[in-house]
Parts: structure tokens; sequence; C-alpha cells
């Protein structure tokens, strides 16, 4: 199957006929993206087919400090890698701009079109393509444990209001058990998982159209509606005692950690927001449904379907050898992801994807969510300026929930960026 | 005594020149230099194994009673000693442990066929352990409470978690020169020098304490530890005894001898088979220690390493390193490139780092 790609590559590509010449040149590529750990080990198996089909050897290597070291490595100008996974679009627009990206070429542009729906690439359209779709998730997901509500008579909030209702009787407990599992730490991007917080609260409580003014920089930080979300987030998660180990575990533990007390024998934590892509953080052998499940953050009215706030990791190419042309022909095809989505934790926002035949049965309820025709917005902190959005806000964000400045400064801070970047 | 081989009408005695092939290898080897060697233990010989264990009656009651007390005693010292991290406190828990005598009584027994003594000095072996494993515990239950984290383990606890091939080479040589002492009461000086190679009480003290501290692997593996020295000393020391002319005296006792011997062989074999995992997980380590090594060096020459914690296991890397350094640190994404194109295989790094400065400040 792979051979079939890389031969449609071929045909549809022009030069084909060096397909001998430079196909395989014998040096490895290296593709350079956020994920770690389980998350890596699925991305490498899902390449490993497409290696042995090629002969192309390709090395994955992710950091958590995936944003700035990709910004040092292109920089660097000699460690640059050949493909990324970036998560986020502000920097994919960023280095756009600069003239760092290399245009697909016509066998992955047409695969993209194949495969996607043309509101994901319409943008691109009629010039050159320079990102694929690759790995989608929900962000406003709130994980739990059916049997600790179970044994509480606790039950799923359905408006903003019942989850703080939920919140003051989980608080109220004999048990010692607090609201939430909620941390922070991660490395250079540190603050990521509390912008995400603030941008699902941004969505519910102003709606879809400010939320698109804030990513897009024409609304504020310092706006009244921003501050109702921020102050409701310091309210319902950051506060005293409501969170397990409070702000010292919010600031120091990994993201990837933080749903530990949820799973212990005697929970720690009752309610645990997260991505989607928690479920690879989650220990082995959790079956979702039974072990864990989620719903998704209540908006205002439990007469509509709350909106969801979305991620996207995107694929970018930095080299145009002829064998990352056949990479990336891999990468966007339903083939590049389907070792990971076999394995569980990968949804797509491909069309050409049979759900049933494709997914296992939790990521096929994501892939459901998705296409509910629920409002989606993509994360705003991710389209904002990488700058901003991908670095001052995360630090900024930061500093605010540790206590290190008060939320007039944090504001200000922000707009006065804001400010600075729009001044030629 | 009289020469088993002379009486033996079960087995064709092999001459040292030509191996019948009826014996075990260990057994023709036994036999060629037994007729080399040509010698017959003194009288004075048979008695110093004879007395290691008294045969019954108020005297064993009183054996065992010292017995214990010592027990309990060592293992309290070498439990307190591998909570204070100490060598010099493990070491004389080693001097003070007793189990040496009934194991080597169990190999003496084993070589002169006296299934009685056998199964007495194996008895007196059970209850030591249960014994040491019981202190091990409740001494950590009293003075373990400083552990709370299985990384805060001692590394006097931690190497007795994970026995190589190389332990179950100390105890083959400590227990050959443990049937090699026992008879001979003018070297018995040397007999402290097989205690502290081929420590006993310290691993039992190590089952007790990981156990109360769940840490179930660990406990299973200083068993393991345990095993080994036990299984060993009784192979090699019989097989020194019954070089140096130990035989069985009654009719028929050639084959048990070799019963016994195999039962020993199969014994040893077996621990062999996890100590040959370990040995080799332990060489992947020490692989895996070089390649970050110079893997760090050659990401940053300007760097040294405060910490390193590696782990290869099934085809992957795991590292944990605190570096030290003057500069701002470079990419870390480097060095786990680094770190593959030396161990290639799937590298997990987590890279700390710290700055190398000191600031001493005082105000008047």
């Amino acid at each position: 199957m792979k051979l079939a790609i890389a031969l449609v590559a071929c045909l549809v590509a022009t030069g084909c006929a060096g397909l001998d010449d430079d196909v395989n040149s014998g040096r490895r590529i290296d593709v350079f993206g956020p994920y770690r750990g389980a998350e890596a080990d699925a991305f490498a198996a899902s390449i490993e087919e497409f290696e042995a089909d090629t002969g192309i050897q390709v090395r994955y290597t992710g950091s958590a400090n995936f944003v700035s070291d990709l910004r040092q490595r292109i920089e660097s100008g000699v460690t640059a890698p050949d493909v990324a996974i970036v998560p986020q679009p502000g920097v994919i627009d960023q280095l756009a701009d600069e003239g760092r990206l290399i245009a697909f070429d016509d066998a992955t542009a047409t695969l993209v079109r194949e495969n996607y729906p043309s509101d994901l690439v319409e943008s691109q359209a009629g010039e050159a393509m320079y990102r694929a779709p690759y790995r989608a998730s929900i962000k406003s997901l709130v994980w739990y444990r059916p049997s600790v509500f179970d044994e509480r008579g606790w039950s799923v909030p359905a408006t903003l209001d019942e989850l703080n209702q939920l919140v003051e009787s989980i608080e109220n407990d004999d048990d010692p058990i607090l609201p939430w599992c909620f941390a922070i730490e991660s490395g250079t991007a540190t603050g990521w998982a509390a912008t995400d917080w603030v941008e699902d609260l941004v969505l519910r409580q102003a709606g879809a159209d400010v939320y698109d003014e804030w990513a897009t920089g024409e609304r504020g930080f310092d706006d009244p509606v921003i501050r109702e979300a921020l102050t409701t987030f310091d309210d319902l998660v950051i506060g005293a005692g409501q969170t397990v180990g409070g702000l010292r575990n919010i600031l120091q533990t990994e993201v990837s950690r933080a749903s530990a007390p949820l799973f212990a024998d005697s929970p720690g934590c009752a309610l645990y927001k997260q991505a989607s892509f928690a479920e690879s953080w989650f220990p082995d052998g959790t079956t979702i449904g039974e072990d864990v499940d989620f719903f998704v953050l209540p908006g205002t009215d439990a007469n509509e379907a709350a909106p969801l706030v979305a991620g996207g990791d995107s694929l970018v190419q930095f080299s145009d050898e002829a064998d990352v042309d056949l990479l990336m022909a891999h990468l966007v095809s339903p083939e590049g992801s389907r070792e990971w989505a076999r394995r569980g934790g990968f949804y797509s926002a491909a069309t050409t994807v049979d759900l049933d035949a494709y997914y296992p049965d939790a990521d096929r309820q994501f892939a459901e969510l998705f296409r509910g025709g629920r409002e989606i917005r993509f994360d705003a902190s991710d389209v904002m300026p990488a700058a901003i959005g991908s670095g001052l806000l995360w630090r900024e964000i930061t500093s605010w929930i540790a206590g290190a400045t008060t939320l007039d400064e944090f504001v200000a801070t922000m707009d006065a960026a804001y400010a600075d970047a729009d001044t030629p | 005594m009289p020469d088993g081989a002379d009486h033996d009408d079960e087995v064709a005695l092999p001459t040292p020149t030509e191996p019948t092939g009826q014996l075990t290898p260990i057994g023709s080897f036994a036999t060629w230099l037994r007729d080399v060697v040509k010698r017959q233990p003194s009288e004075e010989e048979h008695e110093a194994i004879d007395d290691l264990i008294p045969q019954g009656g108020p005297e064993f009651f009183e054996y065992v009673v010292r017995f214990s007390l010592l027990i309990v005693m060592s293992a309290a010292i070498a439990a307190f000693g591998l909570l204070a991290n100490s060598a010099a406190v493990v070491i004389g828990a080693m001097l003070v442990a007793p189990l040496m005598t009934p194991i080597t009584a169990a190999a003496a027994a084993t070589v002169t066929a006296r299934n009685d003594r056998l199964w007495r000095a194996l008895a007196v072996v059970a209850w030591g352990t249960a014994l040491a494993i019981a202190v091990g515990w409740v001494i950590s239950l009293i003075a373990g409470g400083s552990i709370v984290d299985p990384r805060d383990i001692p590394s006097e606890l931690e190497a007795r978690t994970f026995p190589t091939l190389l332990d179950l080479g100390v105890a083959v040589a400590a227990g050959a020169a443990a049937g090699y002492i026992l008879p001979r009461r003018s070297t018995s000086g040397a007999l402290p020098g097989v205690g502290i190679a081929v420590a006993l009480v310290p691993p039992l003290a190590t089952v007790g304490i990981t156990a109360e501290l769940g840490l179930s692997t660990d406990a299973r593996n200083a068993f393991l530890l345990f095993i080994t020295n036990l299984a060993a000393i009784i192979f090699s020391a019989g097989v020194a005894l019954a070089v140096t002319g130990f035989r069985p005296n009654q009719f028929g006792g050639r084959r048990a001898l070799r019963t016994r011997m195999a039962i020993t062989v199969l014994t040893v074999a077996l621990v062999a088979i996890p100590l040959s995992f370990h040995t080799r997980t332990t060489l992947e380590d020490l692989r895996l220690r070089r390649a970050v090594s110079e893997a760090v060096t050659a990401w940053d020459s300007e760097v040294t390493i405060v910490e390193l914690d590696a782990d290869a296991y099934d085809g992957r890397a795991s590292v944990e390193i605190l570096i030290a350094g003057r500069g701002d640190p470079l990419p870390a994404w480097q060095l786990a490139e680094e770190i593959q194109d030396r161990f290639d295989a799937a590298v997990d790094l987590r890279l700390l780092y710290q700055r190398d400065e000191l600031y001493t400040v005082s105000v008047r």
C-alpha cells in the first residue's frame, strides 16, 4: 500500500523518471514534533511500514520544548528538520511569512484535497499548499470515573451552573477528594493547559463571535468577557481547596502526570479537564467508558449542545528532497496514521476515513463529536501570533496563576504586546 | 572411613584416564581428583564436620536457641545498617551471622549422604531464613519511615535487589573455601572471610525491609540472591568436601551422593537462569551509560554529568540526567539524538540542568 502511495506520488509529481536516482538517497529524514513517550512510539509505528517499503530511514524526535526548539533548529540553519508536526497554526503562519516552509509537491497537495474537508484546506486553495492536517483533538472534555460518581450519587452536569454545584458537593464530601486534577508544567510551553481552560470558558460565556475576535486580536485581554472567563477559571479551579496538591502541584507537576490522582484507589480528585489526547497518559489497561468516561464541558444553556475547542497538529515541510516528498505523501494519506489510530489516541479530520473500520471505540466517540454539528473553534492561543499565543501568553498566565502578577498586570501585559506587534 | 569406591558394586569405577561416562562430569572430575589426591580425611576432620550441628537432645535445643539469638541480632544489625546505608555496619552483621554453619552442615550431610543430618540442617536454615526476614520486616516498620518513595532506597539496600551471575560466581568460590576450611580447625580463622564474601543475612534483611515497603520485585530479587548463595554454597562446599575425601559411608551411598549432587547442580542451574537475564540487563545498562557519557561530551564538552540514571529495557533506553555547566544549556533534543546515534534504540530522555554557580553572601 505504501508502495502504491509512493508510486502515485511519483506519477503525479513531475520529474518522476528520477525515482531511482532521487528516491532513497540514503540520507535519513528528520521529523520533529511535540509527541513524546507513548505518542512518539505510536507515531514511529505509523511510519515503520513506509520505511520498510521504501528503504528510506526516518528519525522522529519529539521535544517538550517543541516551539522554542523548532525556532532554534530553523535559525541555526544546520539542524533544521525535514518535516515538522506543529500544533500551533500561529507558528506555521509565521514560518510561512518568513519563507521557511517548502510548498507541497502535487502528489501531497492532491492527497490533502482528496482526504480532508475543503474548509480545512480552502484557505490554501489556489496557491501553494504549506500545511496538511494530521492529528486532531478535542480540548473541551472533562474526564471522570463513573464508579466514583455512582458511589457518591453525583451526576454529570448539564450547564456551567450545575458544574459549579457539583464542584461544591465534591468540596463538601466527607472523603478527602477534591474537585479537580490539574497541572501545567510543560517545559518552555508551561501554561498551555491553563490557556485551554480559559478558551473553553470564553467560548461558553461569551459565544463564538467574541471568541473569534479575541483569537484574532480584534478584542484584547482587558475586556470584561475575557476577564470574566479568567475570574471564573480562578474561582473554579485555581482557588484554594479546588485542586489536588494545591498551587505547588499545579505549577510543578508535568501536564501528562496530572491525572494520576484521578485513578488512585482512593481518588484524589473527581474531575479532570483535558483534551482527548489525555487518553494516552492514562494508566495502562484503562478502558474508556468503564474505568473512566468523559463529558463535554457544559455550556450555559442545557438545551444547546456545548461548543468545542479543538486542537490540531499540522504537517509542514522544510526540505524539497524527493524522499521527503514521499514521506509527506504517506503522512497525509489515511495510511500515515493507521497504526496510531489502531493503537488508540489518534483522530484525524480526514473525511475519507471510515469511522467504524478505523478507530477503537473511544476515538470513534471523539470523531462523532467532531462530526456532530456542534460549534467548533480552533484553540485560540494557537491561532494567535506565535510570539503572543505560543510564548508570552503561556508565561504570563503561569505568572498570574502562581500569584506573581495580578489579573490587571496580566491582561495589561498581553494587550501591550499586541500593541507592540501592531506597531511597525 | 573406608574409601567408598572400593565397596561400590553398582558402578564400574572409572580410571583416571578412561572416563566411563557413567558419572556426571563433576563426578568424573571429583573421582579423578580424588585418585590424584589419594587422601582420606582424618578423624579430627570428621569430628569438625560432625560437630557443626549437635545431634538431638538438649544440646540441639541449646544450639537452636543460640542460633536464633544470633540470627535476630545479626538481622537487626543488618537491617539498621542497610537503612542507614552503612557498608561497615552491614559487614559487622555478616560476622555475627550464624547461617553459614547449618548451610555447610547441609553440604557435609549431602556429601556423606546422611539424611537425618541433612534434614536437620535444612530445617535450621529454613527457621533462620524466616526469622531473619521477619526481623527485617519489623525493623523496617520501626525505622523505615524515611523511605517514602522507591527512589529513596539506600544504595546498600538497592545493591542486594539485583543479583547477577557475578553473585553466583562469588558464592561458588566462597562455598568451596568454606568446604575446604570447615574440616580444618587450623584454618578456621579464614571462615569470617567466607561469611563476608557471601553474605546470607543482609539479603534476608533486605527481603523483609523491601516486602514491608511493598516493593515486591525487590523483595523477590533479594530472596533470589539468598537462594543463589544457599544453593551455590551447598554445591561448591559439597564438591570441596568430596574432593578432599569425604564420602558416604553406607552401602549404596554413592548413588545417593550422585542424586544429591545432581539436585544441588540443578538448583544452581535454575537460579542461574534469572541471574543471566539480570547480567544481560546490567551489561546493557553499562553500554547505555557509556553511550550517554560519550553523547554528553559530543553534545557539549563544557558540561559535566552530576547524576545519571540510565535504564535499557525492551530495545529502548530511558535516561534521566542532571548536568551542570556555566553557560546556557544546549537543546535537549540534540543530546537525545546523540544518545540514539550511539545506542541505536528508542530513547526517552529527561534532562535537568543545574548551573554550576555558587553564591555565598554574609551581611553583618
